[in-house]
Protein backbone atom coordinates (compact mmCIF):
# COMPACT_ATOMS: atom_id res chain seq x y z
CA UNK A 1 0.00 0.00 0.00
CA UNK A 2 1.18 3.33 -0.94
CA UNK A 3 2.15 5.30 2.14
CA UNK A 4 -0.22 8.57 0.67
CA UNK A 5 -3.63 6.42 0.35
CA UNK A 6 -3.03 5.57 3.84
CA UNK A 7 -2.77 9.11 5.28
CA UNK A 8 -5.39 11.72 6.16
CA UNK A 9 -6.47 13.72 3.75
CA UNK A 10 -6.66 17.20 4.39
CA UNK A 11 -10.50 17.36 5.82
CA UNK A 12 -10.55 21.41 6.13
CA UNK A 13 -12.06 22.56 2.66
CA UNK A 14 -14.54 19.47 3.28
CA UNK A 15 -16.16 20.74 6.58
CA UNK A 16 -19.26 21.78 5.61
CA UNK A 17 -20.23 19.37 4.21
CA UNK A 18 -19.26 16.81 6.70
CA UNK A 19 -20.98 18.84 9.15
CA UNK A 20 -23.94 18.33 6.71
CA UNK A 21 -24.18 14.65 6.33
CA UNK A 22 -22.73 13.96 10.38
CA UNK A 23 -26.03 16.17 10.80
CA UNK A 24 -28.18 14.29 8.40
CA UNK A 25 -26.91 10.97 9.92
CA UNK A 26 -27.66 12.17 13.42
CA UNK A 27 -31.52 14.15 12.67
CA UNK A 28 -32.35 10.81 10.88
CA UNK A 29 -31.85 8.97 14.40
CA UNK A 30 -33.58 11.49 15.76
CA UNK A 31 -36.55 11.09 13.58
CA UNK A 32 -36.41 7.60 13.50
CA UNK A 33 -36.97 7.41 17.08
CA UNK A 34 -39.24 10.21 17.65
CA UNK A 35 -41.73 9.59 14.45
CA UNK A 36 -43.36 12.37 12.96
CA UNK A 37 -44.08 14.93 16.23
CA UNK A 38 -40.30 15.38 16.34
CA UNK A 39 -40.87 16.75 12.41
CA UNK A 40 -40.85 20.14 13.49
CA UNK A 41 -37.67 19.99 15.56
CA UNK A 42 -35.64 18.16 12.53
CA UNK A 43 -36.91 21.12 10.21
CA UNK A 44 -35.50 23.56 12.41
CA UNK A 45 -32.21 21.64 13.30
CA UNK A 46 -31.84 21.09 9.06
CA UNK A 47 -32.44 24.94 8.35
CA UNK A 48 -29.74 25.81 11.20
CA UNK A 49 -27.87 23.24 10.03
CA UNK A 50 -27.48 24.73 6.45
CA UNK A 51 -27.05 28.39 7.92
CA UNK A 52 -24.11 27.07 9.92
CA UNK A 53 -23.06 25.61 6.90
CA UNK A 54 -23.54 28.53 4.66
CA UNK A 55 -21.76 30.82 7.69
CA UNK A 56 -18.55 28.89 7.30
CA UNK A 57 -18.29 28.91 3.71
CA UNK A 58 -18.74 32.61 4.29
CA UNK A 59 -16.58 33.63 7.19
CA UNK A 60 -13.64 31.10 6.95
CA UNK A 61 -13.28 29.27 3.95
CA UNK A 62 -10.38 27.06 3.20
CA UNK A 63 -9.01 26.74 -0.48
CA UNK A 64 -7.42 24.25 -1.50
CA UNK A 65 -7.70 20.38 -2.98
CA UNK A 66 -8.08 17.03 -1.35
CA UNK A 67 -8.38 13.60 -1.53
CA UNK A 68 -5.33 13.64 -3.61
CA UNK A 69 -6.88 16.60 -5.87
CA UNK A 70 -10.76 14.79 -6.44
CA UNK A 71 -12.23 17.68 -4.16
CA UNK A 72 -11.78 21.26 -4.75
CA UNK A 73 -12.40 24.34 -3.14
CA UNK A 74 -12.13 28.00 -4.49
CA UNK A 75 -13.82 30.81 -4.70
CA UNK A 76 -16.03 29.68 -7.62
CA UNK A 77 -17.29 26.47 -5.58
CA UNK A 78 -17.87 28.53 -2.66
CA UNK A 79 -20.04 31.33 -4.25
CA UNK A 80 -22.33 28.69 -5.71
CA UNK A 81 -22.32 26.60 -2.76
CA UNK A 82 -23.58 29.82 -0.80
CA UNK A 83 -26.14 29.65 -3.68
CA UNK A 84 -27.23 26.72 -3.25
CA UNK A 85 -27.48 26.65 0.45
CA UNK A 86 -29.42 29.48 0.68
CA UNK A 87 -31.93 27.81 -2.18
CA UNK A 88 -32.28 24.77 -0.31
CA UNK A 89 -32.56 26.70 3.12
CA UNK A 90 -35.18 28.65 1.82
CA UNK A 91 -37.00 25.18 0.41
CA UNK A 92 -37.23 24.32 3.88
CA UNK A 93 -38.62 26.97 5.50
CA UNK A 94 -41.35 27.41 3.25
CA UNK A 95 -42.39 23.73 3.53
CA UNK A 96 -43.15 24.31 6.79
CA UNK A 97 -46.56 25.92 6.63
CA UNK A 98 -47.37 23.68 3.53
CA UNK A 99 -46.60 20.71 5.73
CA UNK A 100 -49.22 22.12 8.64
CA UNK A 101 -51.73 22.60 6.08
CA UNK A 102 -51.42 19.60 3.97
CA UNK A 103 -50.66 16.92 6.27
CA UNK A 104 -47.54 16.40 4.32
CA UNK A 105 -45.61 16.61 8.02
CA UNK A 106 -42.80 13.99 7.14
CA UNK A 107 -39.34 14.14 8.96
CA UNK A 108 -37.25 12.67 6.26
CA UNK A 109 -38.37 15.48 4.11
CA UNK A 110 -35.67 17.98 5.57
CA UNK A 111 -33.27 15.20 6.01
CA UNK A 112 -33.27 14.39 2.43
CA UNK A 113 -33.20 18.03 1.16
CA UNK A 114 -30.01 18.15 3.70
CA UNK A 115 -28.68 15.02 2.02
CA UNK A 116 -29.42 16.12 -1.67
CA UNK A 117 -27.72 19.52 -1.02
CA UNK A 118 -24.23 17.62 0.43
CA UNK A 119 -24.73 15.95 -3.52
CA UNK A 120 -25.38 19.49 -4.81
CA UNK A 121 -21.66 20.68 -2.81
CA UNK A 122 -19.70 17.72 -3.91
CA UNK A 123 -20.89 18.12 -7.47
CA UNK A 124 -19.64 22.03 -7.51
CA UNK A 125 -16.69 21.02 -5.70
CA UNK A 126 -15.74 18.02 -8.29
CA UNK A 127 -12.24 18.02 -9.77
CA UNK A 128 -12.56 14.66 -10.97
CA UNK A 129 -14.99 12.60 -12.99
CA UNK A 130 -15.59 10.46 -10.23
CA UNK A 131 -15.98 12.52 -7.44
CA UNK A 132 -18.56 14.38 -9.87
CA UNK A 133 -20.31 11.13 -10.49
CA UNK A 134 -20.92 10.71 -7.02
CA UNK A 135 -22.05 14.10 -6.21
CA UNK A 136 -24.95 13.69 -9.33
CA UNK A 137 -25.45 10.28 -7.73
CA UNK A 138 -25.97 11.57 -4.17
CA UNK A 139 -27.87 14.05 -5.39
CA UNK A 140 -30.24 12.52 -7.85
CA UNK A 141 -30.56 9.60 -5.43
CA UNK A 142 -32.22 12.12 -2.68
CA UNK A 143 -34.42 14.02 -4.98
CA UNK A 144 -35.97 11.17 -6.62
CA UNK A 145 -37.35 10.09 -3.25
CA UNK A 146 -38.19 14.05 -2.54
CA UNK A 147 -39.94 13.86 -5.72
CA UNK A 148 -42.42 11.33 -4.50
CA UNK A 149 -42.52 11.79 -0.85
CA UNK A 150 -45.67 12.22 -0.77
CA UNK A 151 -46.78 8.73 -1.17
CA UNK A 152 -50.79 8.78 -1.65
CA UNK A 153 -50.76 11.45 -3.73
CA UNK A 154 -50.80 9.45 -7.61
CA UNK A 155 -49.47 12.85 -9.19
CA UNK A 156 -46.57 12.81 -6.89
CA UNK A 157 -45.64 9.05 -7.36
CA UNK A 158 -45.46 9.41 -11.15
CA UNK A 159 -43.67 12.53 -10.94
CA UNK A 160 -41.62 10.45 -8.90
CA UNK A 161 -41.20 7.41 -11.05
CA UNK A 162 -40.86 9.79 -13.91
CA UNK A 163 -37.92 11.50 -12.48
CA UNK A 164 -36.79 8.46 -11.62
CA UNK A 165 -36.33 6.21 -15.28
CA UNK A 166 -35.38 9.18 -16.79
CA UNK A 167 -32.79 10.33 -14.48
CA UNK A 168 -31.31 6.61 -14.60
CA UNK A 169 -31.28 7.11 -18.43
CA UNK A 170 -29.27 10.23 -17.94
CA UNK A 171 -26.96 8.90 -15.56
CA UNK A 172 -26.09 5.71 -17.90
CA UNK A 173 -25.32 8.48 -20.63
CA UNK A 174 -23.31 10.57 -17.92
CA UNK A 175 -21.17 7.45 -17.44
CA UNK A 176 -21.04 6.43 -21.04
CA UNK A 177 -20.00 9.84 -21.77
CA UNK A 178 -17.39 9.76 -18.77
CA UNK A 179 -16.11 6.18 -19.29
CA UNK A 180 -14.91 7.68 -23.19
CA UNK A 181 -13.40 11.00 -21.82
CA UNK A 182 -11.52 8.47 -19.24
CA UNK A 183 -10.52 5.99 -22.68
CA UNK A 184 -9.50 8.86 -24.76
CA UNK A 185 -7.58 11.13 -22.27
CA UNK A 186 -6.39 8.19 -19.49
CA UNK A 187 -7.41 10.75 -16.90
CA UNK A 188 -10.17 11.11 -14.84
CA UNK A 189 -8.88 14.39 -13.03
CA UNK A 190 -9.71 17.67 -14.43
CA UNK A 191 -6.19 18.76 -14.21
CA UNK A 192 -5.22 15.35 -16.05
CA UNK A 193 -7.57 15.75 -19.00
CA UNK A 194 -6.53 19.24 -19.16
CA UNK A 195 -3.10 18.17 -20.24
CA UNK A 196 -4.22 15.76 -22.35
CA UNK A 197 -5.65 17.52 -24.98
CA UNK A 198 -2.45 19.17 -26.02
CA UNK A 199 -3.74 19.02 -30.02
CA UNK A 200 -5.67 22.06 -30.86
CA UNK A 201 -8.65 20.05 -31.80
CA UNK A 202 -10.45 16.65 -29.66
CA UNK A 203 -10.39 13.30 -31.18
CA UNK A 204 -13.38 11.88 -32.27
CA UNK A 205 -13.88 9.38 -28.92
CA UNK A 206 -13.37 12.40 -27.03
CA UNK A 207 -16.25 14.30 -28.62
CA UNK A 208 -18.78 11.53 -28.47
CA UNK A 209 -17.60 10.80 -24.79
CA UNK A 210 -17.84 15.24 -24.57
CA UNK A 211 -21.81 14.82 -26.45
CA UNK A 212 -22.99 11.69 -24.23
CA UNK A 213 -21.92 13.63 -21.15
CA UNK A 214 -23.48 16.88 -21.97
CA UNK A 215 -26.64 15.13 -22.61
CA UNK A 216 -26.33 13.94 -18.85
CA UNK A 217 -25.70 16.81 -17.40
CA UNK A 218 -27.94 18.43 -19.05
CA UNK A 219 -30.32 16.43 -18.12
CA UNK A 220 -30.19 18.00 -14.88
CA UNK A 221 -30.43 21.16 -15.89
CA UNK A 222 -33.69 20.57 -17.74
CA UNK A 223 -32.32 21.84 -21.24
CA UNK A 224 -34.11 20.81 -24.18
CA UNK A 225 -33.76 18.31 -25.50
CA UNK A 226 -33.83 16.52 -22.13
CA UNK A 227 -36.17 18.73 -20.66
CA UNK A 228 -39.39 16.69 -20.75
CA UNK A 229 -39.29 15.74 -17.53
CA UNK A 230 -39.54 18.64 -15.89
CA UNK A 231 -43.10 20.13 -16.70
CA UNK A 232 -44.41 17.09 -15.71
CA UNK A 233 -42.62 16.17 -12.75
CA UNK A 234 -42.65 20.06 -11.65
CA UNK A 235 -46.27 20.01 -11.78
CA UNK A 236 -47.34 16.39 -9.82
CA UNK A 237 -44.36 16.84 -7.37
CA UNK A 238 -45.70 18.93 -4.14
CA UNK A 239 -45.39 22.58 -4.23
CA UNK A 240 -42.02 22.78 -1.65
CA UNK A 241 -40.49 20.12 -3.45
CA UNK A 242 -41.60 22.03 -6.71
CA UNK A 243 -40.02 24.94 -5.43
CA UNK A 244 -36.47 22.94 -4.16
CA UNK A 245 -36.23 21.80 -7.29
CA UNK A 246 -36.34 25.12 -9.39
CA UNK A 247 -33.92 26.68 -7.86
CA UNK A 248 -30.54 24.80 -6.11
CA UNK A 249 -30.39 21.42 -8.30
CA UNK A 250 -30.14 23.89 -11.43
CA UNK A 251 -27.31 26.17 -9.49
CA UNK A 252 -25.55 23.29 -9.08
CA UNK A 253 -25.96 21.11 -12.22
CA UNK A 254 -24.69 24.26 -13.82
CA UNK A 255 -21.90 25.09 -11.44
CA UNK A 256 -20.56 21.89 -12.03
CA UNK A 257 -21.38 21.96 -16.07
CA UNK A 258 -19.44 25.39 -16.01
CA UNK A 259 -16.25 23.83 -14.11
CA UNK A 260 -16.38 20.86 -16.38
CA UNK A 261 -15.95 22.74 -19.27
CA UNK A 262 -13.48 24.97 -18.69
CA UNK A 263 -11.62 23.19 -16.25
CA UNK A 264 -10.56 20.05 -17.99
CA UNK A 265 -12.16 20.91 -22.04
CA UNK A 266 -11.48 24.35 -21.95
CA UNK A 267 -8.44 23.86 -24.60
CA UNK A 268 -11.36 22.30 -27.14
CA UNK A 269 -13.71 24.91 -26.69
CA UNK A 270 -14.82 24.57 -30.83
CA UNK A 271 -16.00 21.01 -30.40
CA UNK A 272 -18.38 21.53 -27.51
CA UNK A 273 -19.22 24.93 -28.31
CA UNK A 274 -21.84 24.35 -31.49
CA UNK A 275 -23.75 21.62 -28.80
CA UNK A 276 -24.19 24.44 -26.11
CA UNK A 277 -25.36 27.04 -29.03
CA UNK A 278 -28.03 24.38 -30.03
CA UNK A 279 -28.97 23.25 -26.78
CA UNK A 280 -28.94 27.13 -25.48
CA UNK A 281 -31.39 28.01 -28.59
CA UNK A 282 -33.71 25.21 -28.22
CA UNK A 283 -34.24 25.73 -24.71
CA UNK A 284 -34.87 29.69 -24.82
CA UNK A 285 -37.67 28.70 -27.88
CA UNK A 286 -39.10 26.01 -25.90
CA UNK A 287 -39.34 27.82 -22.55
CA UNK A 288 -40.82 30.89 -24.60
CA UNK A 289 -43.30 28.73 -26.74
CA UNK A 290 -44.67 26.56 -24.84
CA UNK A 291 -45.26 28.07 -21.69
CA UNK A 292 -47.64 30.38 -23.49
CA UNK A 293 -50.07 27.46 -23.58
CA UNK A 294 -50.06 26.73 -19.74
CA UNK A 295 -52.84 27.30 -17.28
CA UNK A 296 -50.99 25.70 -14.10
CA UNK A 297 -48.42 28.25 -11.84
CA UNK A 298 -46.10 25.39 -11.45
CA UNK A 299 -46.02 24.27 -15.30
CA UNK A 300 -45.54 27.77 -16.03
CA UNK A 301 -42.35 28.24 -13.66
CA UNK A 302 -41.30 24.86 -15.34
CA UNK A 303 -41.14 26.29 -19.00
CA UNK A 304 -39.97 29.45 -17.70
CA UNK A 305 -36.94 27.50 -15.93
CA UNK A 306 -36.33 25.62 -18.78
CA UNK A 307 -36.32 29.02 -21.25
CA UNK A 308 -34.06 30.68 -18.03
CA UNK A 309 -31.07 27.88 -18.44
CA UNK A 310 -31.21 28.38 -22.06
CA UNK A 311 -30.77 31.85 -21.38
CA UNK A 312 -27.74 30.62 -18.86
CA UNK A 313 -26.84 28.20 -21.82
CA UNK A 314 -25.54 31.67 -23.94
CA UNK A 315 -22.95 32.58 -21.00
CA UNK A 316 -21.34 29.00 -21.10
CA UNK A 317 -21.17 29.30 -24.99
CA UNK A 318 -18.96 32.35 -24.73
CA UNK A 319 -16.50 30.17 -22.85
CA UNK A 320 -14.76 33.16 -21.92
CA UNK A 321 -14.61 34.91 -18.70
CA UNK A 322 -17.07 37.77 -18.84
CA UNK A 323 -19.45 34.95 -20.14
CA UNK A 324 -19.22 32.87 -17.17
CA UNK A 325 -19.27 35.58 -15.08
CA UNK A 326 -23.12 37.24 -16.53
CA UNK A 327 -23.98 32.91 -16.04
CA UNK A 328 -22.84 33.67 -12.21
CA UNK A 329 -24.44 37.19 -11.77
CA UNK A 330 -27.62 34.93 -14.15
CA UNK A 331 -27.90 32.33 -11.54
CA UNK A 332 -28.13 34.30 -8.57
CA UNK A 333 -30.97 36.44 -10.15
CA UNK A 334 -32.27 33.34 -10.83
CA UNK A 335 -32.62 32.18 -7.80
CA UNK A 336 -34.06 35.23 -5.87
CA UNK A 337 -36.70 35.12 -8.40
CA UNK A 338 -37.21 31.66 -8.62
CA UNK A 339 -37.68 31.85 -4.68
CA UNK A 340 -39.83 34.67 -4.81
CA UNK A 341 -42.15 33.66 -7.32
CA UNK A 342 -42.75 29.80 -4.86
CA UNK A 343 -43.18 31.88 -2.09
CA UNK A 344 -45.98 33.49 -4.12
CA UNK A 345 -47.29 30.05 -5.57
CA UNK A 346 -46.92 28.44 -1.75
CA UNK A 347 -49.04 31.03 -0.65
CA UNK A 348 -51.87 30.16 -3.20
CA UNK A 349 -54.01 28.68 -0.52
CA UNK A 350 -58.01 28.70 0.11
CA UNK A 351 -60.18 27.71 2.80
CA UNK A 352 -60.85 24.49 0.47
CA UNK A 353 -56.89 23.67 -0.14
CA UNK A 354 -53.93 24.79 -2.28
CA UNK A 355 -54.68 25.76 -6.02
CA UNK A 356 -52.41 26.64 -8.75
CA UNK A 357 -54.06 27.79 -12.05
CA UNK A 358 -53.55 30.81 -13.00
CA UNK A 359 -56.91 32.61 -13.20
CA UNK A 360 -56.60 31.87 -9.48
CA UNK A 361 -54.46 34.90 -9.36
CA UNK A 362 -57.24 37.22 -10.24
CA UNK A 363 -57.60 40.65 -8.40
CA UNK A 364 -55.00 39.79 -5.87
CA UNK A 365 -54.45 43.13 -6.32
CA UNK A 366 -57.77 44.15 -4.69
CA UNK A 367 -57.58 41.17 -2.35
CA UNK A 368 -53.89 40.90 -1.18
CA UNK A 369 -52.46 44.34 -2.79
CA UNK A 370 -48.80 43.85 -1.37
CA UNK A 371 -48.79 39.84 -2.75
CA UNK A 372 -49.80 41.48 -6.15
CA UNK A 373 -46.88 44.09 -6.12
CA UNK A 374 -44.24 41.78 -5.16
CA UNK A 375 -45.22 39.44 -7.32
CA UNK A 376 -45.34 41.94 -10.34
CA UNK A 377 -41.84 43.10 -9.39
CA UNK A 378 -40.64 39.39 -9.52
CA UNK A 379 -42.30 39.19 -12.98
CA UNK A 380 -41.13 42.07 -14.53
CA UNK A 381 -38.03 40.77 -13.76
CA UNK A 382 -38.28 37.61 -15.25
CA UNK A 383 -38.95 39.77 -18.17
CA UNK A 384 -36.05 41.03 -18.07
CA UNK A 385 -36.92 45.02 -17.59
CA UNK A 386 -34.40 47.30 -16.12
CA UNK A 387 -33.58 48.21 -13.29
CA UNK A 388 -34.53 45.17 -12.06
CA UNK A 389 -31.92 42.28 -11.35
CA UNK A 390 -33.03 40.06 -14.09
CA UNK A 391 -32.18 42.33 -16.51
CA UNK A 392 -28.46 42.78 -15.62
CA UNK A 393 -28.42 38.78 -15.28
CA UNK A 394 -29.49 38.55 -19.38
CA UNK A 395 -27.60 42.07 -20.20
CA UNK A 396 -23.83 40.42 -18.65
CA UNK A 397 -24.87 37.13 -20.57
CA UNK A 398 -26.10 38.59 -24.08
CA UNK A 399 -23.03 41.04 -23.85
CA UNK A 400 -20.20 38.50 -23.69
CA UNK A 401 -21.73 36.03 -26.32
CA UNK A 402 -22.00 39.29 -28.92
CA UNK A 403 -18.17 39.88 -27.43
CA UNK A 404 -16.83 36.09 -28.14
CA UNK A 405 -18.75 36.77 -31.63
CA UNK A 406 -21.88 34.80 -31.11
CA UNK A 407 -24.60 37.37 -32.54
CA UNK A 408 -26.95 35.31 -33.93
CA UNK A 409 -27.57 33.99 -30.89
CA UNK A 410 -27.85 37.37 -28.49
CA UNK A 411 -30.53 37.65 -31.48
CA UNK A 412 -32.64 34.75 -31.15
CA UNK A 413 -32.04 34.81 -27.24
CA UNK A 414 -33.62 38.29 -27.70
CA UNK A 415 -36.71 37.53 -29.61
CA UNK A 416 -37.89 34.69 -27.13
CA UNK A 417 -37.18 37.30 -24.60
CA UNK A 418 -39.73 39.24 -26.38
CA UNK A 419 -42.06 35.57 -26.78
CA UNK A 420 -41.79 35.08 -23.30
CA UNK A 421 -42.55 38.33 -21.83
CA UNK A 422 -46.10 37.48 -22.69
CA UNK A 423 -46.56 35.06 -20.19
CA UNK A 424 -44.83 36.60 -17.48
CA UNK A 425 -47.43 39.95 -18.09
CA UNK A 426 -50.54 37.88 -18.29
CA UNK A 427 -49.72 36.97 -15.12
CA UNK A 428 -49.63 40.44 -13.79
CA UNK A 429 -52.31 40.92 -15.89
CA UNK A 430 -54.36 38.80 -14.45
CA UNK A 431 -53.56 39.72 -10.75
CA UNK A 432 -54.09 43.22 -11.47
CA UNK A 433 -57.42 43.30 -14.42
CA UNK A 434 -59.21 40.54 -14.01
CA UNK A 435 -62.45 40.25 -11.13
CA UNK A 436 -61.25 38.81 -8.29
CA UNK A 437 -62.70 35.11 -7.88
CA UNK A 438 -62.12 34.39 -3.86
CA UNK A 439 -59.79 35.67 -1.41
CA UNK A 440 -56.24 33.82 -0.28
CA UNK A 441 -55.54 32.85 3.23
CA UNK A 442 -53.32 35.29 5.11
CA UNK A 443 -49.40 34.68 4.03
CA UNK A 444 -47.77 32.92 6.46
CA UNK A 445 -44.56 34.54 8.63
CA UNK A 446 -42.29 32.08 6.57
CA UNK A 447 -43.84 32.91 2.99
CA UNK A 448 -43.12 37.19 3.72
CA UNK A 449 -39.40 36.67 4.79
CA UNK A 450 -39.13 34.68 1.80
CA UNK A 451 -40.63 36.71 -0.70
CA UNK A 452 -39.38 40.39 1.40
CA UNK A 453 -35.83 39.65 1.03
CA UNK A 454 -36.05 38.16 -2.61
CA UNK A 455 -38.16 41.00 -4.21
CA UNK A 456 -35.89 43.17 -1.84
CA UNK A 457 -32.76 41.36 -3.91
CA UNK A 458 -34.22 41.55 -7.30
CA UNK A 459 -35.84 45.40 -6.51
CA UNK A 460 -32.91 46.90 -5.28
CA UNK A 461 -30.02 45.02 -7.25
CA UNK A 462 -29.25 47.80 -8.97
CA UNK A 463 -28.82 50.34 -6.11
CA UNK A 464 -25.87 48.36 -4.83
CA UNK A 465 -24.47 45.92 -7.01
CA UNK A 466 -21.11 46.03 -5.99
CA UNK A 467 -20.89 42.74 -3.32
CA UNK A 468 -22.79 40.19 -5.95
CA UNK A 469 -21.03 41.60 -9.06
CA UNK A 470 -17.56 41.31 -7.37
CA UNK A 471 -18.02 37.72 -5.64
CA UNK A 472 -18.74 36.89 -8.94
CA UNK A 473 -16.06 38.40 -10.75
CA UNK A 474 -13.77 36.88 -7.77
CA UNK A 475 -15.38 33.30 -8.95
CA UNK A 476 -14.96 33.36 -12.32
CA UNK A 477 -12.18 34.73 -12.19
CA UNK A 478 -10.69 31.49 -10.33
CA UNK A 479 -11.52 29.08 -13.42
CA UNK A 480 -9.30 31.33 -16.02
CA UNK B 1 -60.52 98.28 -63.71
CA UNK B 2 -62.14 100.51 -65.89
CA UNK B 3 -62.20 98.11 -68.80
CA UNK B 4 -63.57 95.34 -66.60
CA UNK B 5 -66.19 98.27 -65.31
CA UNK B 6 -67.13 98.88 -69.38
CA UNK B 7 -67.28 94.82 -69.78
CA UNK B 8 -69.52 94.54 -67.22
CA UNK B 9 -71.59 97.39 -67.71
CA UNK B 10 -71.96 96.27 -71.50
CA UNK B 11 -72.82 92.58 -70.69
CA UNK B 12 -75.18 92.85 -67.63
CA UNK B 13 -77.12 95.86 -68.03
CA UNK B 14 -76.79 97.14 -71.47
CA UNK B 15 -76.85 93.90 -73.67
CA UNK B 16 -77.77 91.03 -71.50
CA UNK B 17 -77.59 88.40 -74.22
CA UNK B 18 -74.67 89.21 -75.33
CA UNK B 19 -72.73 87.02 -72.63
CA UNK B 20 -74.71 84.14 -73.89
CA UNK B 21 -73.96 84.36 -77.12
CA UNK B 22 -70.25 84.88 -76.58
CA UNK B 23 -70.65 81.75 -74.52
CA UNK B 24 -72.73 79.68 -77.16
CA UNK B 25 -69.88 81.05 -79.83
CA UNK B 26 -67.31 80.30 -77.44
CA UNK B 27 -68.18 77.04 -75.91
CA UNK B 28 -65.03 75.05 -75.23
CA UNK B 29 -63.11 78.18 -73.95
CA UNK B 30 -66.48 79.14 -71.80
CA UNK B 31 -66.24 75.99 -70.54
CA UNK B 32 -62.47 76.13 -69.71
CA UNK B 33 -62.78 78.99 -68.20
CA UNK B 34 -66.17 78.31 -66.26
CA UNK B 35 -64.53 75.14 -64.64
CA UNK B 36 -61.27 77.22 -63.52
CA UNK B 37 -58.76 76.18 -65.85
CA UNK B 38 -59.80 72.51 -64.79
CA UNK B 39 -58.13 72.62 -61.43
CA UNK B 40 -60.04 70.80 -59.35
CA UNK B 41 -60.07 67.76 -62.13
CA UNK B 42 -56.28 68.31 -62.67
CA UNK B 43 -55.55 67.70 -58.75
CA UNK B 44 -57.96 65.43 -58.07
CA UNK B 45 -56.03 63.33 -60.85
CA UNK B 46 -53.18 64.20 -60.00
CA UNK B 47 -53.09 63.95 -56.05
CA UNK B 48 -56.10 63.35 -54.54
CA UNK B 49 -56.93 59.86 -56.67
CA UNK B 50 -53.10 58.51 -56.37
CA UNK B 51 -53.00 59.46 -52.20
CA UNK B 52 -56.73 57.51 -52.54
CA UNK B 53 -55.07 54.75 -54.25
CA UNK B 54 -51.98 54.33 -52.10
CA UNK B 55 -53.87 54.86 -48.70
CA UNK B 56 -56.48 51.88 -49.50
CA UNK B 57 -53.52 49.96 -51.17
CA UNK B 58 -51.60 50.32 -47.63
CA UNK B 59 -55.16 49.94 -45.08
CA UNK B 60 -56.22 46.69 -47.44
CA UNK B 61 -53.17 45.12 -48.62
CA UNK B 62 -50.04 46.85 -46.25
CA UNK B 63 -52.18 46.64 -42.94
CA UNK B 64 -54.61 44.21 -43.02
CA UNK B 65 -53.11 41.44 -45.19
CA UNK B 66 -49.28 42.23 -44.14
CA UNK B 67 -49.54 43.71 -40.53
CA UNK B 68 -51.98 41.91 -39.04
CA UNK B 69 -51.24 38.51 -41.22
CA UNK B 70 -47.52 38.76 -40.97
CA UNK B 71 -47.19 41.50 -38.56
CA UNK B 72 -48.85 41.73 -34.65
CA UNK B 73 -51.24 39.44 -35.27
CA UNK B 74 -49.88 37.41 -37.44
CA UNK B 75 -47.08 36.70 -35.39
CA UNK B 76 -49.58 36.34 -32.48
CA UNK B 77 -51.59 33.67 -34.27
CA UNK B 78 -48.01 31.81 -35.47
CA UNK B 79 -46.72 31.64 -31.58
CA UNK B 80 -50.28 30.38 -30.45
CA UNK B 81 -50.07 27.63 -33.48
CA UNK B 82 -46.17 27.15 -32.31
CA UNK B 83 -47.54 26.74 -28.80
CA UNK B 84 -50.02 23.88 -29.72
CA UNK B 85 -47.37 21.96 -31.54
CA UNK B 86 -45.35 22.48 -28.81
CA UNK B 87 -47.54 21.69 -25.86
CA UNK B 88 -49.21 18.27 -27.88
CA UNK B 89 -45.24 16.81 -27.58
CA UNK B 90 -45.57 16.84 -23.99
CA UNK B 91 -47.67 13.77 -23.85
CA UNK B 92 -47.02 12.19 -20.68
CA UNK B 93 -45.66 9.05 -21.86
CA UNK B 94 -42.07 8.31 -20.52
CA UNK B 95 -41.05 6.47 -23.83
CA UNK B 96 -41.56 9.28 -25.19
CA UNK B 97 -39.53 11.57 -23.00
CA UNK B 98 -36.57 8.90 -23.51
CA UNK B 99 -36.81 8.93 -27.20
CA UNK B 100 -36.63 12.65 -27.61
CA UNK B 101 -33.55 11.95 -25.34
CA UNK B 102 -31.92 9.67 -27.46
CA UNK B 103 -32.91 11.66 -30.72
CA UNK B 104 -31.52 14.82 -29.18
CA UNK B 105 -28.18 12.58 -28.45
CA UNK B 106 -28.05 11.35 -31.93
CA UNK B 107 -28.30 14.53 -33.59
CA UNK B 108 -25.94 15.93 -30.99
CA UNK B 109 -23.01 13.30 -31.90
CA UNK B 110 -24.09 13.89 -35.33
CA UNK B 111 -23.63 17.41 -35.51
CA UNK B 112 -20.42 17.20 -33.86
CA UNK B 113 -18.25 14.97 -36.10
CA UNK B 114 -19.80 16.27 -38.75
CA UNK B 115 -19.14 19.91 -38.29
CA UNK B 116 -16.88 20.69 -35.27
CA UNK B 117 -14.79 18.48 -34.20
CA UNK B 118 -13.21 14.85 -34.63
CA UNK B 119 -9.95 15.02 -35.64
CA UNK B 120 -9.34 11.42 -36.39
Amino acid sequence: MNAELLAIPDLMPVMPEILLVLGAMVLLMVGAFGGEKSTPLVTGICVALLTVAGLILLVSPHYGTTFNGAFIQDAFSQYMKVLVLIGSGFAIAMSVAYARSQNFDRFEYPILIVIATVGMMLMLSANDLISMYLGVELQSLALYVVASINRDSVRSTEAGLKYFVLGALSSGMLLYGMSFIYGFTGHTDFVGIAAALTEERASLGLVFGIVFMLAGIAFKISAVPFHMWTPDVYEGAPTPVTAFFAAAPKIAAFGMLIRVLIEALGDVTTDWQQIVVFIAIASMALGAFAAIGQKNIKRLMAYSSIGNMGYALVGLAAGTEAGVHGLIVFMTAYLAMTLGAFACILSMRRKEGMVEEISDLAGLSKTNLPMAVLLAVIMFSLTGLPPLIGFFGKFYVFIAAMDAGLAPLVVIGLVTSVVAAYYYLRVIKVMFFDDATGEFLPMSGEMKIVLGLSSAVVGLFFIMPEPIMNAAANAAGVLF
Amino acid sequence: MIAGFIIAYVFYIAKPDMPKALAERHQPLYKFLLNKWYFDELYDFLFVKPAMALGRFLWKRGDGTVIDGLGPDGVASRVQQVTGWVVRLQSGYIYHYAFAMLIGVAFFVTLAMFSGGGVH
